[in-house]
């Protein structure tokens, strides 16, 4: 087969639908290595994964825990695959039982000194057990001390937990408002791409003037300084910028904040992200980090 | 599409720890592609706890294999959807629930699932957007292709058409799909 011919092979290649026969002939095709077809195969199953992964069930059938119960599944095959300690030998050895039934001879012969010798020993045995109690109430003490101070570091502990559930769930309702504004018929996204301070970051504003919500979701930033705000502008026809509102970035992590919605009965020309006075400023003054118009509606 | 070069490469990075061991990483590529390939094996198996196993065994092999994932031969949602596919086919065969009647299958949504990413999200959006670009002729013959077990002789069958003109369709269809998705790069 000619590189015509194989060409169009490809697409249903890329959908695992060809034939045994055209199968061998692609591959063949591609040892010889031809890159076009080789470039043309990857591009066409990106799109079939592209498309694979847009495809959804009514959100009815779907539970809304599947993700920690797919992960319920691989934490188990974690710990089975886990190796496992090797354990110490429990079992005495055929040596060590020998010498333990050894031992037992001649106990009857030696009984009557160790009667004899009982009385000394009890009373030895007595003082060692008061000495013996003492260090017990030491250890006791040292314990309650201990357990004293492990208290104090778990509450210390639950008031960071509790801190960061409050976090959690100022996430979950950014993360709420971001799923409504995404499912509003009248969505609009406006795409803010990296200017020079901030190559590799990019952004996307979420906004449905229906629900009067405007959601950015922002990764790549550089970590906020202290003492100063990422803010967002909308810049319209006819006021020039106008303050969206403020955001903070953490190295590494994503960004999920409320911002707002464009002036109504404006027209909006561009997005754009400035790095501000943590207090926000009404007009922009700092260094401009992602820019972008709205797509379209 | 419009994402994928911002995407891809923090794919890439999850791959690379989990290749070293990192759990937390196989944790996040659960979160992140757990749901989408859900809607994937769904088109195969019907019992849920069957397709929350075959997302795991997904998982679980790219687990095993991250260390010989070569990212020139595809991104991260290539690998995982082929393994996808192909698991939840061999399942369905052991279950031997091929081959339902056309009718009973439910007709594919191509819908916004509010759990997944924004970048997510925006890629559904953008492949619904140019799956508007097909004829409704092309989309049978490419759902059928790809979402069921189906040969492209059986899929002619089916369709009541050639072999021949399923083949045009689903060539069609793909490169239709292709040309949408190229356009949307920005
Ligand atoms: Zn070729």
């Amino acid at each position: 087969m000619d590189h015509k011919a194989i060409k169009e092979l490809l697409p249903l290649a890329a959908l695992d639908q060809l034939e045994p026969d055209d199968a061998s002939a692609l591959q063949g095709h591609l040892r010889d290595g031809c890159e076009e077809c080789e470039a043309e195969l990857r591009a066409l199953r990106e799109t079939a994964a592209a498309l694979a992964l847009s495809l959804d069930e009514s959100a009815a059938t779907r539970a809304a825990d599947f993700e920690e119960r797919v992960w319920a599944r691989l934490r188990a095959r974690l710990q089975q695959s886990a190796p496992s300690p090797s354990l110490p030998g429990t079992r005495p050895s055929a040596l060590a039982r020998r010498h333990l039934l050894r031992g037992s001879v001649g106990v009857w012969r030696a009984a009557a000194a160790l009667l004899a010798a009982a009385v000394v020993v009890a009373t030895i045995y007595a003082g060692q057990l008061k000495r013996q109690l003492q260090r017990a109430r030491a250890d006791q003490l040292r314990e309650v001390a201990a357990i004293h101070s492990q208290l104090s570091d778990l509450s210390a502990q639950l008031r960071r937990a509790r801190d960061e559930v409050g976090a959690l769930q100022r996430v979950l309702d950014e993360r709420i408002r971001l799923e409504r504004v995404l499912s509003a018929p009248d969505l609009r996204l406006t795409r803010l791409e990296p200017l020079l301070p901030a190559a590799g970051a990019h952004a996307v504003v979420a906004v449905s003037a229906s629900h009067d919500t405007a959601v950015l979701q922002a990764s790549g930033l550089p970590a906020t300084p202290a003492g100063k705000a990422y803010e967002l502008w909308w810049i319209t026809k006819e006021h020039g910028p106008v303050a969206a509102g403020l955001f903070r970035a953490e190295q590494g992590q994503p960004v999920i904040a409320s911002v707002a919605v464009p002036p109504r009965d404006e027209h909006v020309l561009l997005g754009a992200v400035t790095l501000e006075p943590a207090a926000g400023v009404s007009k922009p003054t700092g260094t401009m980090y992602l820019k972008g118009a709205p797509g379209p509606a | 599409m419009a994402d994928a070069k911002q995407a891809t490469p923090a794919d890439q990075d999850l791959i690379a720890a989990m290749a070293a061991g990192d759990a937390e990483a196989l944790r996040t590529l659960n979160v992140r592609y757990g749901r989408a390939l859900a809607g994937l094996v769904r088109r195969f198996l019907k019992d849920e706890a069957d397709i929350e196993e075959v997302v795991a065994d997904v998982l679980w092999q790219a687990w095993r294999e991250a260390k010989s994932f070569d990212p020139s031969r595809g991104s991260v949602s290539v690998w995982l959807v082929t393994l996808a596919r192909s698991r939840a086919i061999d399942r369905s065969r052991a279950l031997r629930v091929r081959k339902q009647p056309l009718a009973e299958q439910p007709a594919a949504q191509w819908a916004l699932d509010p759990g997944v990413e924004l970048d997510q999200a925006m890629r559904a959006r953008v492949v619904r957007a140019a799956l508007t670009t097909l004829d409704a002729s092309e989309r049978a013959a490419l759902e059928l292709a790809y979402f069921s077990d189906f040969s492209q002789s059986e899929i002619a069958v089916r369709l009541g058409i050639p072999l021949g003109t399923v083949k045009t369709r689903v060539r069609s269809a793909m490169m239709k799909l292709r040309r949408a998705l190229a356009g949307s790069r920005q």
